[in-house]
């Protein structure tokens, strides 16, 4: 992911920014200028927006930051004579402090409720510039705000003011995108669930996008007040946040380029339509509809594709493997008939391993109630060092309900959970994740639109350091992690033999290979202790071997196991403690023989003889 | 008292219809997933329609409602297989912009075809007062409230009778196992967006002869009917005849007593009140059911 650029997107990227550079000098036409600049306003607009995109919010309150930006830099300069580089840091700060309320209370939203609360804020922003006439001037505006600066005459100040706006907050996004947090954002908007098993706080980096997108909109909000030198409520209208929402989907989402192409293509679009006159919002919204029909995802990945096909035409050679041509098992060789695994043992925790005194994680009379419901009444059990204990029960015994709990994903109605006397219950998953303890899901969950290797990368997020500043600024600790990342998806992909299918989009993984997939990502983010939620289900029998295998090599490598699982044969083979369940409480608990023979066990797995 | 009792009627009135408005949407989100932002310019063709048929072509005024909820319902049918079905399996902000693109493009076609001045309709029926007690009610205000009422309690009665109504709420709870007991989604998808059309467009077509008809109207009614849907709950039918009364009455009232530069704002104030506190809306449950 981190790999640098090539040299001709060097030589491109140079062209381009000389070409933005002279351009006050080959153009006459000060209309052009003109367009330029608003162009750039709109870079930085849809660029802040498509910060959000990267973790996977839609938002229709761009202009709420927008506006606010504008209105403060504009009122602090004509009614307090506030000189300008004040003002314009205080519309940035203002918005920043905007999006951070807004932020902290709409969050935990998603989708359509995320959606419909950001218009909301939007237009109250709005109403709040029309009617609080006093300090705005209501629909009147605010006339004659000063240029930023005595010298500022004619468009070209303005247009290398904002061109250095603009290449800043490119930079800054490109260095971001391929850091720690980019990373991190990346795993959010793919899985969001996923990500806080391992370590990633959806929150807390959805905050940190909210922030950034509001601060740069702010600034943005500024120079247009300062570039127009006039400001009304029009800078509110939902029209305007449909355009920037426009530029980031046309251009292509969570892409860095998708949002600077879609912003100039639809500055320069509608003033090109004007020739057509009346038609002209008809013909955009025909063109919007068109675009979603056949190129949802924008044309920055249409056009890279196309230049992708291109290429391999040229060169006659394929350039990435997306899916390799055959399948083979990842079992081939490996345990699958009880021969040691090839991949050298490598202890690679510092948990001081198999004292199996030691209790790692304590379950006290957990009760977790839906309504009227008892998922899991009154449950004790604990969970030793170094074994490997295993979680039976029939369906709807309240199994993953458990883990759930444990991982603090679901909820705990009553009980106390705790791990090496740190209580769990008032944690968030990302934050029980850190403790060290990692999980897989019941059903298959994955990074799906990224290759498998990635997806070992980015389960790798919850070791890096997330400090903004120090993933802006490359220091070493940031590149050194990155570098850890790389190493460590290279290893995992080596021990969980899916070396062949790095390459490969995870979704494109046949099923028992994501399964093994999902183990992988649970280690990168090195547990000491760690919950398999039926990682058998729908294995062949080669694949449950070659994962009873894996389980065991696990434990040797110091980390505690937690196992939830239907097959019989692999629990009662790897299991040093069994702890059934059934109805949500627990029947019996001990080694897998005195279970196997326990007359309460029988009976919830056969019924009563009558 | 006299007039707090008449803000409450017109506040009722409005309610009405916003229910009618969030019926609508509040399906077609449950049943297809979408969030139509084109709800509002159904509305608005519905008076458009309205105003063509009976005010320029001199059709009665009952038929001129019929021929705008037909008109406007195939055009939802339409919309539903050319433009959403495709994109169906797309995360859900394409669709969202889609219907984005759908409403400026109606919008803008019908700056076209019917110039942006706003119209009058004229009245369908005589303008003399009615004496309800101390209250005035107009033929046309009652007329509004009694067709509201028949349009709920129609559709109320569709769903839950009919056969297409069983097969709704069928796909509401649950998508794929409705489409294997047979329901024919495909068909679903396209009942629910044209019928969510046709009562917007039939909510157009009542307030049409009350209030002006121009072609930017259906901007604001959209967000109005994200309110409805939103306090009500996504996806909850006695939600959104709640949420539309309760916002229609608090705008009669607001505007009455407050400030009515501020009248447009509850709405969105109610929008994000709700979802902060209680991000489920009034009625709705963490697993959006119909009743």
């Amino acid at each position: 992911m981190a790999q640098p650029l090539t040299r001709t997107s060097r030589y491109l990227l140079a062209g381009l920014l000389s070409a933005a550079v002279l351009l006050p000098y080959t153009v006459s036409d000060q209309f052009i200028i003109r367009l330029a600049i608003q162009s750039g306003i709109f870079i930085l607009l849809a660029s802040a927006h498509n910060i959000l995109m990267k973790v996977g919010l839609l938002s229709l309150g761009p202009v709420a930051f927008y506006g606010l930006g504008a209105y403060v830099s504009a009122i602090l300069t004509t009614r307090y004579d506030v000189p300008f580089p004040v003002a314009f840091f205080a519309a940035g700060l203002a918005a920043t402090a905007a999006g951070w309320v807004i932020g902290r209370l709409t969050l935990r939203l998603r989708t359509a409720y995320f959606v419909l609360v950001t218009l909301g804020f939007a237009e109250c922003f709005r109403l709040v510039a029309l009617n609080w006439i006093d300090m705005t001037n209501g629909p009147m505006g605010i006339t004659a705000v000063p240029p930023p600066a005595r010298w500022f005459v004619g468009y070209i100040p303005y247009f290398y003011f904002i061109l250095l706006l603009v290449v800043l907050t490119l930079f800054g996004l490109y260095r971001m995108e391929h850091s720690t947090i980019g990373r991190a954002m990346q795993a959010i908007r793919q899985n969001e669930l996923l990500a806080g098993s391992i370590g990633i706080s959806g929150f807390r980096y959805m905050l940190l996008a909210a922030l950034l997108a509001s601060f740069i909109m702010g600034l943005a909000g500024s120079f247009y007040a300062h570039f127009f030198q006039f400001l009304s409520p029009e800078i509110l209208a939902f029209d305007l946040t449909i355009a920037i929402v426009v530029m980031v989907v046309a251009g292509g989402r969570a892409t860095l380029m998708g949002p600077v192409l879609g912003a100039i293509v639809f500055t320069v679009l509608p003033e090109v339509l004007r020739v057509v006159q009346v038609w002209r919002m008809a013909i955009f919204g025909l063109l919007l509809m068109l675009m979603m029909l056949f190129m949802p995802d924008g044309i920055w990945p249409a056009l890279q594709r196309l230049g992708q096909r291109c290429f391999e035409r040229v060169t006659g050679r394929r350039t990435a493997a997306v899916v390799p041509s055959s399948f083979g098992s990842p079992s081939e060789g490996f345990a699958a008939n009880g021969s040691p695994p090839p991949v050298p043992v490598r202890v690679e925790h510092e948990v001081t391993p198999t004292d199996r005194s030691q209790t790692l994680l304590t379950v006290e009379r957990l009760c977790v109630h839906f309504g009227g419901v008892q998922a899991v009444h009154m449950v004790d059990f604990d969970v030793k060092a170094g074994e490997i204990l295993s979680i039976i029960g029939p369906n709807g015994a309240g199994k993953t309900t458990i883990l759930n709990a444990i991982t603090r994903v679901g909820p705990i109605t009553d009980g106390k959970i705790s791990h090496q006397d740190a209580l769990l219950n008032g944690l968030r998953s990302y934050e029980v994740a850190r403790c060290g303890i990692g999980r897989t899901f019941q059903n298959t969950s994955l990074f799906p639109d990224v290759s498998t290797r990635q997806n070992l990368v980015l389960a790798h997020n919850g070791l890096e350091p997330e400090s903004l500043l120090l993933n802006l600024l490359r220091s070493d600790a940031s590149v050194q992690a990155a570098k850890d990342a790389e190493v460590a998806a290279d290893r995992i992909l080596e021990r969980t033999r899916l070396l062949p299918y790095g390459a490969s989009l995870a979704r494109s993984l046949p099923y028992g290979h994501q399964r093994v997939l999902e183990l992988g990502i649970a280690l990168a983010a090195r547990p000491s202790l760690l919950l398999l939620d039926e990682p058998a289900a729908g294995l062949n029998p080669p694949e449950v071997s070659n994962l009873m295998a894996m389980i065991q090599q696990i434990r040797h490598e110091g980390v505690t196991i937690v196992l939830v699982e239907h097959d019989m044969k692999l629990v009662m083979s790897v299991s040093d403690r069994i702890v059934v369940l059934d109805h949500g409480r627990k029947i019996a608990e001990g080694r897998p023989e005195e279970v196997r023979t326990n007359q309460r066990v029988v009976e919830a797995y056969l019924g009563k003889r009558s | 008292m006299v007039e707090l009792v008449q803000h409450l009627l017109n506040g009722f009135l409005i309610g009405g219809i916003y229910a009618l408005m969030g019926i609508g949407l509040t399906l077609i989100f449950g049943v297809m997933n979408v969030v139509n932002f084109a709800h509002g310019q159904f509305y608005m063709l519905g008076a458009f329609v309205v105003y063509t048929v009976f005010t320029l072509a001199g059709v009665p005024y009952l038929l001129a409602l019929v021929v705008a909820a037909m008109a406007v319902g195939l055009l939802g049918v339409i919309t539903e297989r050319l433009l959403l079905r495709p994109i169906r399996d797309q995360p859900p902000d394409v669709p969202m912009l889609a219907t984005i693109g759908l409403s400026i493009f109606l919008a803008n076609m019908a700056l076209i075809i019917w110039d942006p001045t706003p119209k009058d309709t004229g009245l369908p029926f005589p303008l003399v007062g009615v004496k309800v007690g101390p209250l005035t009610l107009t033929p046309m205000r009652l007329f509004v409230l009694v067709a509201a009422f028949v349009i709920i309690a129609g559709s109320h009665l569709f769903l839950q009778r009919s056969r297409m109504g069983k097969a709704i709420r069928a796909t509401f709870q649950d998508r794929e196992a409705a489409a294997l007991m047979g329901v024919d989604v495909d068909v679903v998808n396209m009942v629910t967006f044209g019928w969510g059309a046709a009562m917007a467009a039939l909510a157009g077509g009542l307030l049409a002869p009350i209030f002006q008809v121009f072609p930017t109207m259906g901007a604001i009614v959209t967000a109005k009917s994200f309110a409805v849907v939103i306090v009500g709950g996504l996806g909850s039918f006695p939600g959104a005849i709640l949420a539309g009364l309760l916002l229609g009455i608090a705008e009669s009232l607001g505007a009455g007593y407050v400030s009515s530069g501020y009248r447009d704002a509850i709405a969105f104030i109610l929008i994000i009140v709700v979802l902060v506190v209680r991000p489920t809306g009034l009625l709705g449950h963490e697993t959006h059911k119909l009743a």
